[in-house]
């Protein structure tokens, strides 16, 4: 019997104290990684090879904090994999890569390219990071996984990887049972549940939360129907502040709109798996995880039309252009007759089970690995 | 502007249903400048790139004219793949981008409209940063098939990129006069256009670098509407000039220069410059001409301080242009280089004499027949130039002031038939090239073409 294949796995971005978008897609893949007999996976910081335990205490922890200070004296003690034999290695970078050429076959995972298409969504840092770096990345990668079709044909369209050395790598989404039963049982020991709907995603400009401001602004009564809740970490500093100030001044209390700011996900799950419907109004995404999360609970989304949404989970949302308020509004209307009729706060947790199922983390990994043994 | 139809573009248009043969869908960096009042007007002249969102309007009026419908689509990077919405058999997406910001609708044949002004592409290693998108032409060899304006530009498109390059001008259709003009225009004829001029500003030219402050400050105090400056002259020539004083390109100083030392011998004659800024509004025209066109480090600058020469920064509507150039006798050009020069092209549409180069883009319809030529010497592009456009050693168009002077002392010294005839012929050249015969014929070609399963 031939020894498994070698591969490594950068998983640099566990490092981040607080995980959210890359790490954990990164953490996604790693959990299943460390199981998988069937390829001997090297994780790295770049190509520092790190050991197991630490990438399991990342996971269970769920955060790489106090990994930074670590990882100075694995540099020393581990020493990068040298080139000889990084040449007979099969490796996947999961973001912009650290070293071009250096592996024997390279894949990196592009999760969008809006830093270059809409960079006036992106700070300079961020546009300079990954602007400069992505056409020679892709150029150098034997394969490129894409997060979303849409990504992919911009990947093709943009920077003209041929389609042949591309393939998509739908994320996924799970749900922690224990989490999901906590969630539930906020509703079925009868609690009252205020009526309210959720807006996902970082308040920052290019999740158009602003939208849903000029929809209350002049639909006020709506928001006496439903408390707004928006989850996710706040990015729109003195913006927040002008919007709640013009809602207050159509008669909308400053109480009927809350943010959570960051969640963890037991949070998170409960406050999707209650809400009547969500919303998620942005205008460019790479994939839209939370598209994903919103339907497998069962969930109606108000969805945004534009880029890669409208493939994560059709049969579950309501799409609407992010410019137009008009078709905002229209969907808004449609969302709320069909939040009434599927009746999702009365499902069961096999139900819900059941429906995430397919949508799991389990076959993106199965993708990747699957290259990995055919290299 | 066109209602997006919504039913069209939502998610599930798309899909096996009945086929329309047909849909046009264009963008450009900024939306279509409104210019029926200051307002819309204000919202994007002067700013970058706002000359594609203009040319896109041009290939707005003619898909109107050929009664053609169309979409303008903001943000065609967010879609994934228009034929998911689209319910047409061919789909076809004129963007106007300059290459490093071309952004192509995925599903669609996509033709980039854009300007070219110099013999060649940057090469690669005039290539200004890493960014992904910097390399022209590989930027350029994303889209499907490339329109550029000019002869000159498309034949330096060629030769760096793969793609079919055409040359495709912006349709001008409107505000054309309805005949040729039998003279210049008289007394009569321009008091009634400054008098519709009326909420225009003007503040003559005032540059004197050492005392630059107080200078600009007397030039504003002298702030006058276009009625009161022609009040003090008798049967006033009008010359008139429109550009982005932040443009590099359009070398004013040879222009003020030349200007000045015809008016010395000519004393009818008035130059109005029409200056587009984002900074309007703030007393500056002077200030930006100063610092964007005249200064330079290699020398001093000698005074320019006239009553001859007249500057406004004021947004215009259409209407009002084209009052402006109905007052005009004579239009200048002395660019170094264009890639179409549509301000130029539109004076030529009311019947404007030009007085101009005719190198580059204005090769194709500059000529003794419809102006008065003038002269210009290749040179490798200067410091200045080849720092804004991070070329080396390309050619760029010089105009000496002296050959400005003698000019437009040729265009003065015109006789009336010869007026007329440049006149007329300036008219008809606008017509052949700028009507929507070469746009229809470029479309239909492409159209039968994919129509047949053909790509490129």
């Amino acid at each position: 019997m031939s020894a498994p294949r070698k591969a490594v796995f950068d998983v640099s971005a566990l490092f981040e104290e607080t995980w959210t978008g890359i790490p954990n897609v990164v953490a996604a893949i790693a959990e299943r990684a460390l199981t998988d007999g069937d390829i001997d996976w090297v994780f790295t910081y770049e190509t520092i090879p790190l050991p197991r335990d630490l990438v399991r205490r990342f996971l269970r922890l769920r955060s790489g904090a106090g990994g930074l200070p670590a990882l100075s004296q694995l540099a020393w003690d581990r020493q990068p994999i040298p080139f000889d034999e990084a040449r007979s290695m099969v490796a996947v970078f999961p973001n912009i890569k650290p070293v071009r050429g250096y592996f024997g076959t390279e894949a990196i995972i592009v999760h969008d390219l809006s830093p270059v298409t809409t960079p006036q969504f992106h700070n300079a840092d961020n546009i300079f990071h990954f602007a400069n770096r992505i056409r020679e990345d892709v150029a150098t990668s034997d394969h490129v996984f894409c997060v979303s079709k849409a990504t992919m044909g911009d990947v093709h369209a943009y920077l003209e990887k041929p389609m042949e050395q591309m393939s998509v790598l739908r994320l996924g989404a799970e749900f922690d049972p224990a989490e999901l039963s906590a969630g539930l049982l906020q509703v079925r020991q009868g609690a009252h549940v205020e009526p309210y709907v959720v807006v996902i995603g970082t308040l920052e400009p290019r999740k158009n939360g602003g939208l849903v401001f000029d929809y209350l602004a002049q639909n006020p009564g709506f928001a006496h129907q439903y408390k707004m809740v928006f989850i996710g970490r706040d990015g729109w500093l003195d913006e927040k502040g002008r919007l709640m100030e013009r809602l207050h001044n159509v008669g909308v209390p400053a109480e009927r709109i809350q943010f959570t700011g960051f969640v963890s996900n037991t949070e998170r799950t409960a406050l999707l798996l209650n809400s009547a419907f969500c919303i998620y109004p942005s205008f460019f995404e790479g994939f839209g995880l939370p598209v994903l999360e919103a339907g497998a609970l069962g969930k109606i989304t108000v969805c945004s039309n534009s880029s890669s949404m409208p493939e994560v989970f059709p049969e579950q949302c309501v799409f609407f252009d992010p410019g137009e308020m008009y078709e905002f509004v229209q969907a808004m209307r449609i969302a709320e007759l069909r939040a009434a009729q599927t009746r999702s706060r009365q499902q069961s947790l096999s139900d819900i089970l059941e429906r995430a199922a397919p949508h799991g983390w389990d076959a993106c990994y199965a993708r990747v690995a699957q290259w990995v043994k055919e290299q | 502007m066109r209602k997006i139809d919504n039913s069209r573009l939502f998610w599930g248009g798309g899909g096996e249903g009945d086929k329309v043969p047909l849909r046009i869908f264009l963008s450009a960096p900024a939306k279509p400048v409104n210019e029926t009042d200051r307002a819309s007007a204000s919202q994007g002249l002067g700013r970058s790139d706002y000359s594609y969102a203009f040319a896109m309007r041009g290939f707005m009026a003619a898909l109107d004219e050929m009664e053609v419908d169309y979409t303008v689509v903001e943000r065609p990077e967010a879609v994934a793949d228009i034929r998911d919405r689209s319910d047409a058999e061919i789909n076809i997406h004129l963007g106007f981008y300059p290459p490093e910001l071309i952004r192509v609708l995925k599903g669609a044949y996509n033709i980039n409209c854009f300007a070219w002004e110099f013999d060649r592409l940057r090469s690669r290693d005039e290539i200004p940063s890493d960014h992904a998108f910097a390399d022209q032409a590989e930027m350029l060899s994303i889209a499907d098939e490339i329109w550029v304006p000019s002869e000159h530009g498309a034949a330096a498109v060629r030769e760096g990129v793969a793609k079919p390059v055409h040359r495709t001008p912006s349709p001008v259709l409107s505000n054309l006069v309805k005949r040729a003009r039998d003279h210049a225009p008289n007394a009569r004829d321009v008091d009634r256009a400054s008098r519709a001029l009326g909420a225009v500003n003007w503040v003559p030219l005032a540059i004197l670098p050492r005392v630059k402050e107080t200078v600009e400050q007397a030039a504003h105090a002298r702030t006058r509407t276009l009625q009161a400056i022609l009040s003090e002259l008798e049967s006033p020539t009008l010359y008139v000039s429109v550009l982005n004083v932040h443009d590099y390109r359009k070398q004013a100083e040879p222009m003020i220069a030349g200007f000045l030392r015809f008016a010395e011998t000519n004393p009818r004659a008035v130059l109005l410059l029409k200056l587009s800024t984002p900074f309007r509004g703030r007393g500056l025209a002077n200030r930006i001409l100063l610092e964007d066109q005249i200064a330079h480090a290699g020398r001093m600058i000698p005074p320019m301080v006239s009553e001859r020469i007249w500057l406004t920064d004021d947004v215009l509507t259409r209407e009002e242009m084209s009052h402006l150039y109905d007052a005009a006798s004579f239009y200048l050009c002395t660019s170094y280089a264009e890639g179409q020069n549509l301000p130029l092209i539109e004076a030529m549409a009311r019947g404007v004499v030009p007085v101009s180069v005719d190198h580059t883009a204005m090769r194709d319809y500059i000529s003794d027949n419809d102006a008065v030529v003038v002269p210009s010497h290749r040179r490798p592009l200067d410091l200045r130039m080849s720092h804004r456009y991070r070329m080396v050693g390309t050619a760029m168009n010089v105009v000496e002031p002296s050959d400005l002077a003698h000019a437009l002392a040729t265009a003065q010294a015109l006789s009336p038939e010869a007026y007329a005839h440049k006149s007329a012929a300036a008219l008809a050249e606008v017509q052949n090239q700028f009507g929507l015969a070469p746009f229809a014929d470029r479309l239909n070609a492409v159209v039968e073409r994919l129509a047949a399963g053909g790509q490129a």
